[in-house]
């Protein structure tokens, strides 16, 4: 077991820091005390998400694939202990506990303006003790059901997710996070406990935490809560994913009122450092591109091809990686040769160096903002962490980056060949 | 922490309030003009926020405008748009960061505020109307809403419930507006629409943030202290801006049908007593957290839904109940939501669930001291109930909420409409043929 030792994260400009603890349990702690604030954020996560389907422990002899949207079912099932729920127990502290699964990542979480410290207890303890029976496990599949069938009611995510079946034809992203009704029936308990022993080991996990509490007195509950875990050697296997597209068009029927639409440019996928600089690439290419500062903006709105807006943003995690438009629009399709047309133009002439400049003093105005925020300083810790950086990393990467980068992420990655188009009637 | 709080109404229809807490980096400014909830007016004050905020005299174009919000370091500026009771608001907000975080110690706070009053006062006109472009992109924006309004299932169930309950009063109302109004805009009953909201609305203004602006809200306190001394203001000097909607004898009952995979619940209630502390405690004990009544039996112990949530409108004396459900399970559902109130109505809550209850309230009470947005929000929902009550005397209120008071705001809920928008056979059947 190796020690606890602790090393301070601080961002120069601001002075703002933070502490990351390795613990000796092997869980590593993000704790961000902030003065003249009542309200704490924590998070307990575990770097396991919809997408890791097939993996291997030394308990395996081969890899195994499970069920799509189990890690979604276990974390429902983890809120119910052997004597009672996790929510009967926060409910005596006063503490808001809730949980969520990503494609990547199961984040558990509570915020609260007292008796953080047994929350904080109450946290590290359910997600610790796993109970699942045949009966309970039975009884969450009605819920879920209700939950997948939701989100089949929510256009824009059906427009989302429908994209994502057309650009990706291997990768588990392509499958929703709450997996289908026939695949949470072939749910049990044995699956859910191997999954479990599989991923909710604290070498793979990680506790952050921004607001009112003392660092020293959140060690001294993970010293007596935090159950040393065995290394189990886990793999995790993702499928070879072809750099093409599975289809460049799909459309799914709603009856809606006004059709939606999400434009698609699939990228190759990035990791560590160098998929928060294309992070950060992508993010001032879709801006320049298509922001409200930008041509296309004004030829898009002027023309009444799109009503309200269009939105911008990367969608990243292991094994892809892509930049999405979307909007409401009668036509989609002329939407994507405006955005083609646009990035030829941008080919030709490049981006404007003011509004560069622009951007990154605006971003470093966003990321200033955030730091007033206790529940945006536990997500940045924890987003940053997994890519095996710290939240400040952004603000030090963007003074590095140049006009150059962005044009060329957009010259390599928005092309026709890597574009889908979804589209929701 | 270190909140400051003030309030002044230097002239009639203008009100000025400021919260203030030196550990935000952050200082923003909201402008809210209050005017009656009617059919025509508030979708026309919807275009003209959306034109000021997009540009003014000085940056003629959305594009100049966002340039400059982008060199006032990502300066935030909005738009808002909502109903409070009978009332209609429309606003503006814009926030960035406090001065001493910019790179050479710009006044960066007196810039945007100088800012937000150029796009109210001195907005983009030539010969007293719009410019066309930006007011046929408005137009076409506004129509996109009311045509979209459909397309979320969940609101819109909400919206149409709504509707139905306050059928006849200016609560049915959205700020929207109809389709066939949209479609009718002209530029000059716009520009027209401009001027009457300046002339007519009362005037809200929050300063909230670090308090480091002290410049910049001294401009804005001049410019608006000034402008409302010349304009002859006969509306309302508002004590509170809360409606009483009124009891339905007996509650209607109204099923749509749609092709989707779930049916949507929403039942409405309406209390015949005000006592807003109690109503809330009986409200989250009912539906409101994740150990309430609705949530333990609807939800876990029945697997009915994914979500069962009751919630008070605080502007209207009306307490909302809304669920997803299986086709086929409508009735089960309603018939469960209504026994759970039965027996809460009957005293059927123990001691401890009422005091979890209690932390859990007065914990969502106390957050509002650590956001900035919040804490306004906390005030301008306050003033819309006439008082300047803090989230810590708010606090000691909801300490002295007993169990007595919580049974007589439940004994005062008079069901008033349950709205099931339901799924139709097909789409369960088609949803079904995907799965496989």
């Amino acid at each position: 077991m190796r020690e606890t030792v602790s090393e301070r994260i601080v961002n120069e400009r601001t002075g703002d820091g933070y502490t990351v603890v390795h613990h000796k349990s092997g869980l590593d702690l993000l704790l961000y005390p902030m003065e003249g604030y009542k309200f704490t954020s924590a998070m307990f996560s575990t770097d396991y998400g919809s997408i890791n389907n097939c993996f291997k422990t030394d308990d395996d002899e081969d890899f195994v694939t499970v069920p799509d949207g189990i890690a979604h079912y276990l974390e429902h099932k983890l809120f119910e202990n052997e004597d009672c729920d996790a929510f009967a127990q926060y409910a005596a502290t006063g503490a808001d506990g809730n949980a969520m699964t990503g494609y990547e990542n199961t984040t558990y979480l509570f915020t609260c303006t007292e008796n953080f410290y047994d929350s904080l207890k109450i946290l590290l303890s359910f997600v610790q003790n796993p109970y699942f029976t045949e009966e309970n496990v039975r009884k969450e599949q009605g819920i879920i059901s209700q939950e997948i069938r939701m989100t089949l009611d929510i256009p824009r995510r059906r427009c989302f997710h429908e994209l994502l079946k057309a650009m990706y034809s291997a990768h588990p992203v392509r499958i929703d996070i709450g997996g289908t009704e026939e695949s949470i029936a072939q749910i049990t308990p044995e699956l859910l406990y191997k999954c479990y022993h599989a991923f909710y080991d604290l070498n793979n996990m990680v506790l952050t935490a921004a607001g009112n509490f003392e660092i020293d007195k959140v060690i001294e509950i993970c010293d007596e809560l935090l159950k040393p875990c065995e290394d189990k050697h886990l793999e995790i296997r993702l499928p070879e994913e072809p750099k093409e597209i599975a289809e460049p068009f799909v459309k799914t029927e709603m009856g809606l009122g006004m059709p939606i639409f999400t434009i698609g440019f699939k990228c190759p996928a990035f990791s560590g450092m160098e998929r928060l600089e294309k992070e950060m690439q992508a993010y001032f290419a879709l801006e320049l591109l298509a922001g409200s500062m930008s041509p296309l903006f004004k030829r898009l709105t002027d023309g009444h091809l799109i009503g309200g807006g269009l939105g911008r943003q990367f969608f990243a995690g292991k094994g892809y990686f892509s930049l999405l438009f979307d909007g409401e629009s009668e036509q989609p399709e002329k939407v994507a040769e405006l955005i083609l047309e646009a990035a030829d133009e941008i080919r030709r002439t490049g981006f404007d160096k003011e509004e560069f400049e622009l951007m990154k003093r605006a971003e470093f105005g966003d990321l200033i903002k955030g730091l007033d925020n206790p529940e945006a300083c536990t997500d940045g810790m924890l987003s940053y962490y997994f890519l095996g950086l710290d939240m400040f990393a952004e603000e030090r990467l963007m003074e590095k980056l140049t006009i150059a980068d962005v044009e060329k992420f957009l010259d390599d990655f928005i092309r026709r060949e890597n574009m889908v188009i979804s589209v929701v009637n | 922490m270190a909140l400051k709080l003030g309030k002044e109404s230097p002239v009639n229809g203008l009100v000025f309030t400021n919260t203030q807490d030196d550990k935000f980096r952050t200082e923003a400014v909201i402008v809210r003009f209050i005017t009656p909830l009617e059919r025509v007016m508030p979708q026309r004050y919807r275009c003209v926020s959306k034109l000021l905020s997009e540009s003014c005299a000085r940056f003629p174009e959305k594009k100049l405008l966002s340039k400059e919000t982008m060199r006032l370091y990502g300066a935030q500026f909005g738009a808002l748009n909502y109903s409070v009771g009978k009332y209609a608001v429309t606003g503006f907000s814009a926030s960035t960061i406090a001065d001493r975080f910019t790179f050479g110690g710009e006044k960066v706070t007196l810039e945007m505020a100088r800012l937000l009053l150029d796009c109210i006062f001195e907005p983009n006109l030539t010969d007293g109307l719009f410019d066309r472009t930006s007011f046929e992109n408005a137009k076409h924006d506004l129509i996109t809403m009311i045509r979209k309004q459909k397309n979320n299932r969940h609101s819109y169930a909400l919206e149409r419930a709504r509707q139905l309950t306050f059928a006849g009063e200016p609560m049915e109302l959205n700020t929207l507006g109809t389709l066939e109004d949209a479609e009718a805009l002209t530029n000059e009953c716009v520009a027209e629409a401009y001027r009457k909201l300046l002339e007519t609305a009362f005037i809200s203004i929050s300063f909230c943030g670090g308090g480091t602006n002290s410049e910049a809200q001294q401009l804005i306190k001049e410019r608006f202290t000034e402008f409302a001394k010349n304009r002859d203001y006969k509306g309302e000097n508002f004590e509170r801006l809360t409606a009483n909607s009124k009891l339905r004898s007996e509650p209607q009952f109204v099923t749509e049908t749609e092709s989707q995979s779930q049916s949507k619940i929403v039942m409405s209630y309406k209390f015949a007593e005000e006592d807003e502390f109690a109503v809330r405690m009986a409200s989250l004990l009912f539906g409101g957290t994740p150990f309430s009544k609705l949530f333990v039996n609807v939800r876990e112990k029945l697997s009915l839904c994914y979500y069962c949530q009751s919630s008070v409108s605080g502007d209207v004396n009306t307490l909302v109940v809304d669920s997803g459900v299986g086709r086929g399970n409508e009735q089960k559902a309603i018939d469960e939501i209504k026994w759970q109130l039965e027996l809460l109505k009957n005293g059927e809550f123990t001691d401890e669930e009422l005091e979890n209850t209690r932390r859990y309230y007065i914990s969502a009470v106390r957050s509002a001291y650590d956001f900035s947005a919040d804490m306004n929000a906390w005030f301008f929902r306050r003033f819309t109930r006439g008082d300047m009550l803090t989230p810590a005397e708010a606090e000691e209120m909801i300490r002295a909420v007993d169990r007595e008071r919580v049974l007589k705001a439940l004994s005062s809920l008079v069901p008033d409409t349950v709205f099931v928008y339901e799924a139709s056979e097909n789409s369960a059947a088609e949803n079904e043929e995907e799965d496989v």
